[in-house]
């Protein structure tokens, strides 16, 4: 039972509060965040994390669709890509575009974490919500392997919860592609994918494979934050009910 | 995929593993096993194959083949001679029109057959996977894709004008598939003919002009292979996905042509008599295997670890690759089916996975460079805890509305349809919801903000919005209390910079980036971290019932006290507790203070009823009357 009074302060969604204790962690090993877009073109949210059209990795993310082809950038976000007018636009569907952009505007070498809302075109349940936070994150530097992707990793992951394991996967973005689980609570959990930069992904945001490499990985905010404080239900998230944001 | 323990072993010379070691062994070496199902005499796994390994795995034999590699078995040689000699009169003419999208058809005629119940093996093959059995001829064909991956389609010979003709569409042509339904095609669309009319649509499937019946005497096997981006695009527009049509648009090699040919031959030989003619193979373009040039240090460091170059070696031979050893730089020849083996960091994983992720060593790169701060999240974290601080909670919302700027294409729901153009409705239906339960927060005043994107024609923009509500009657405005809070953001962002936005009775929203534009690069995050360490208590989806108690206690009585027998005398169903008005006065001479408090029930499993929230009340008054001098008002 509650019986302090709430009236003097208030509450951070706890997701703000989980977005804020991942940097932290990740500041200490050298990692920036970096932002981008909501509204993508095809050509960042596919086509140049090597996932062209009429391919079948297409299906493994429910995209929604725009009709408008709107601008993808407010002018005052210091990116680039006011792109080509005439490709179609979609929510995007994983943080991995800004990759792409962060790529095209920095000098390796670099590590960042992208926290930020993605959108899949799935039906809402207690696991799925067409709207959710993921966590990119990017090392790009003259060497990079996977024994520092999962060292990086651990490091994290170790501080909020326990040790991980790799499994093989695919994304077609990176090559090695794994799947990461992390030890929670006596159960094995599926939290990431990762792997190495492929080298199409170089090739198209205009970085040198040949002297670059990385790695990446990504995973959603939402199921840490579910799994951190047993939360059942994502859409909770969204609802704006302080009987949530309040017991934080 | 359904895969069958049964039908892997068949393809291993050794005994396998029990059905958990190797789905364990698959999990951890090539694709996850989402499910096991034991059923009499053999074990079904239900394997998930991701687009990559499509190009070899959604067959039996492909899944024998990983199995072998990660565990280091040996596959058994497939053995497709048989004892038929080839009728060179009888054959079947192919002509391919469109060479771009069918690159290889093998057509072979197979007369006198007899179109009967399959064999029980058969049967209880296709059944293990949950597939149906329909008659010897197509439960082979079916057979032979489950096992190699090839598609294959059986003609009935006599009802084929002239040979097979593999063309475009023409305007305004039909046909009525083998499960009756009618497509209409168009040019876009390739087909399966004859001189007369279309007999299949092509790689995705059959029509009823030439379908096996049980009145079928004589066959046309094909074999054949289609673009795959060609596939995909047409069974997506067609809405027709089957199984033969998910195999061709992952990309099968179209050396498995022969191979499935040449297994439906001699499986279907096994039951009967007949005559085969000649197969008519038109190879557009021989697929060459693939050379790729690698060093074994590359795979090693790549990985992070040395991993001795014969282990590595070992690893590509035994996933059927052969590797010419010259000085330092491997020629490694992969096998026609790994279409999925294209460049060099492609065998990284190879390796990898075979020789065991969890031996990667950890390596937490040191540091090479000092972290940058990103503006945008610097002040956007600053208003929050702003806000916080004058009491406001913050919430999220859906960014999808029923009416905004921006549409969707394929909305989720009708009321989702556009994308929000602003904050300030969801943050006022948010508002009225939370009004509802402010007994339940213990609130007199409901107030909340959010930071998120909305979407004009113009862009997206960064959006701050506000809300205020007072939860009962009070003395002070909403809307002077946004106004201060303002005045408090203005003392960060400076003077009149937060004064051009929309400021109603109850809200407050204003476009951040031009804000924040201006501001100076911030030096070092300043927010305050502190990762909450609660546990989540569930939300009731129950009504709760609120009421007030009030007692007066001789003057130096404890509020703690009072509140302690509450508590104790309410029990479980007490949800909240709130002491809102505290006086002391003269009573018949006595001095005595008045504590006021608000409680509020509410259960996990049901409605309470007024009865049940009464009984609690007046057990609780009773224990407060009790008390010598104490009274509840």
């Amino acid at each position: 039972m509650e019986t302090k009074n709430k009236l003097s302060k208030g509450h951070l969604h706890p997701i703000t509060s989980l977005i804020r204790e991942i940097e932290r962690i990740f500041a200490t090993i050298g990692f920036s965040i970096a932002d981008g877009p909501e509204i993508e073109t095809e050509f960042y949210n596919f086509d140049a994390l090597n996932i062209p059209a009429h391919h079948p990795a297409r299906d493994m993310q429910d995209t929604f669709w725009l009709k408008t082809r709107t601008p993808t950038v407010s002018a005052s976000q210091n990116l680039k890509g006011q792109a080509d007018n005439r490709e179609r636009r979609v929510l995007r569907t994983h943080t991995s575009p800004v990759q792409i952009r962060y790529m095209e505007l920095h000098k390796p070498p670099f590590r960042i974490i992208v926290p930020g809302k993605v959108f899949r075109n799935e039906a809402t349940d207690a696991t799925h919500e067409a709207q959710f936070y993921q966590l990119e994150g990017l090392m790009v530097d003259e060497k990079v392997s996977l024994a520092d992707l999962k060292g990086t990793l651990e490091y994290f992951y170790k501080k909020l919860f326990g040790e991980l394991r790799f499994r093989p996967s695919y994304f077609p973005f990176v090559e090695p592609a794994l799947e990461v689980d992390i030890f929670f609570k006596d159960k094995w959990l599926e939290v990431n994918g990762a792997g190495l930069v492929h080298p199409k992904v170089f090739e198209a945001a205009g970085v040198d494979p040949k002297n670059w490499q990385g790695f990446a990985f990504g995973g959603g905010i939402d199921r840490l934050a579910m799994i951190k404080y047993g939360i059942p239900d994502v859409r909770h998230f969204y609802s704006g009910d302080l009987r949530l944001s309040t017991q934080f | 995929m359904k895969v069958s323990y049964t039908w892997l072993q068949a393809h291993i010379e050794e005994k396998i593993p029990v059905p958990e070691k190797v789905a364990e062994l698959f999990t951890f070496g090539a694709f996850e096993v989402e499910h096991i199902e034991h059923a009499d005499n053999d074990t079904i796994f239900d394997i998930k194959v991701l687009p990559d390994r499509a190009h070899y795995a959604l067959g039996h034999r492909g899944m024998a083949y990983e199995l072998a590699a990660i565990a280091a078995l040996t596959l058994k040689p497939r053995r497709l001679e048989n004892s038929i000699r080839r009728d060179e009169a009888l054959s079947v003419e192919v002509d391919i029109r469109n060479k771009e999208l069918c690159t290889r058809y093998i057509g072979t005629p197979i007369h006198g057959i007899t179109v009967k119940k399959s064999p029980e093996w058969l049967e209880n093959a296709l059944r293990s996977i949950g597939q149906r059995s329909i008659n010897n001829v197509v439960d082979i064909a079916n057979y032979v894709m489950f096992d190699t991956g090839q598609p294959l389609h059986a003609f009935d010979a006599d009802k084929v004008v002239g040979g097979i003709i593999i063309r475009s569409a023409k305007k305004d042509e039909h046909i009525t598939t083998l499960d009756k339904r009618e497509a209409e095609l168009s040019p876009e669309i390739l087909v399966i003919a004859d001189e007369e009319a279309p007999l299949a649509i092509a790689g995705i499937k059959g029509g009823t002009k030439a379908g096996v019946t049980s009145e079928t005497k004589n066959i046309i096997l094909e074999a054949a292979h289609f673009d795959p981006a060609y596939i995909r695009k047409i069974s997506t527009k067609l809405g027709i996905k089957t199984d033969a049509s998910k195999r061709y648009e992952n990309e099968i090699t179209p050396e498995f042509t022969s191979i499935g040919s040449e297994l439906f031959i001699t499986l279907l030989e096994k039951e009967q008599k007949m005559r085969v003619g000649k197969s008519t193979d038109v190879y557009v373009k021989k697929s060459e295997k693939r050379v790729l040039h690698v060093n074994p240090e590359f795979i090693s460091s790549n990985l992070g670890f040395i991993i001795p170059a014969d282990k590595i070696k070992e690893i590509l031979m035994r996933l059927g690759m052969e590797v010419n050893e010259a000085k330092d730089m491997w020629s490694v020849t992969i096998p026609h089916s790994r279409l999925d083996i294209a460049i060099p960091e492609d065998l990284i994983e190879e390796v990898g996975r075979i020789y065991g992720y969890e031996k990667i060593p950890l390596n937490v790169p040191p540091l090479s460079k000092v972290q940058e701060i990103n503006k945008n999240f610097y002040y956007a974290e600053k208003i929050r805890d702003i806000l916080v601080k004058e009491g406001f909670s913050e919430i999220y919302t859906s960014s999808f509305e029923n009416k905004g700027e921006i549409e969707l294409q394929n909305a989720l729901a009708s009321d989702k349809g556009f994308l929000r153009s602003e904050l300030s409705s969801h943050i006022l239906k948010s508002l009225e919801f939370n009004v509802h339960n402010a007994d339940l927060l213990g609130l007199d005043q409901i107030k909340i903000f959010e930071i998120g994107k909305i979407f004009t024609k113009k862009g997206e923009f960064l959006s701050l919005a506000i809300g205020m509500k007072n939860a009962r009657k009070l003395k002070v405005k909403e809307r002077s209390v946004l106004e201060k809070v303002i005045e408090g953001l203005e003392q960060v962002f400076g003077a009149g910079a937060m004064s051009h936005s929309k400021i109603s009775d109850t809200t407050y929203e204003i476009i951040l980036d031009p804000i924040l534009e201006k501001m100076q690069e911030p030096k070092e995050y300043d927010f305050i971290y502190a990762l909450p360490e609660t546990k989540y208590k569930p939300i009731s989806v129950y009504p709760f019932i609120s009421r007030d108690i009030a007692v007066f206690v001789p003057e130096g009585t404890t509020e703690e006290e009072v509140r302690n027998i509450i508590i104790s005398d309410a029990g479980e169903l007490l949800q909240h507790l709130r002491l809102f008005d505290v006086f002391t006065k003269s009573i018949d001479g006595k001095s005595m203070t008045s504590y006021a408090y608000r409680l509020v029930f509410q259960s996990y499993e049901k409605t309470l009823s007024d009865n049940e929230v009464n009984e609690i009340t007046n057990k609780i008054t009773n224990t407060l009357n009790a008390n010598t001098d104490w009274r509840v008002r």
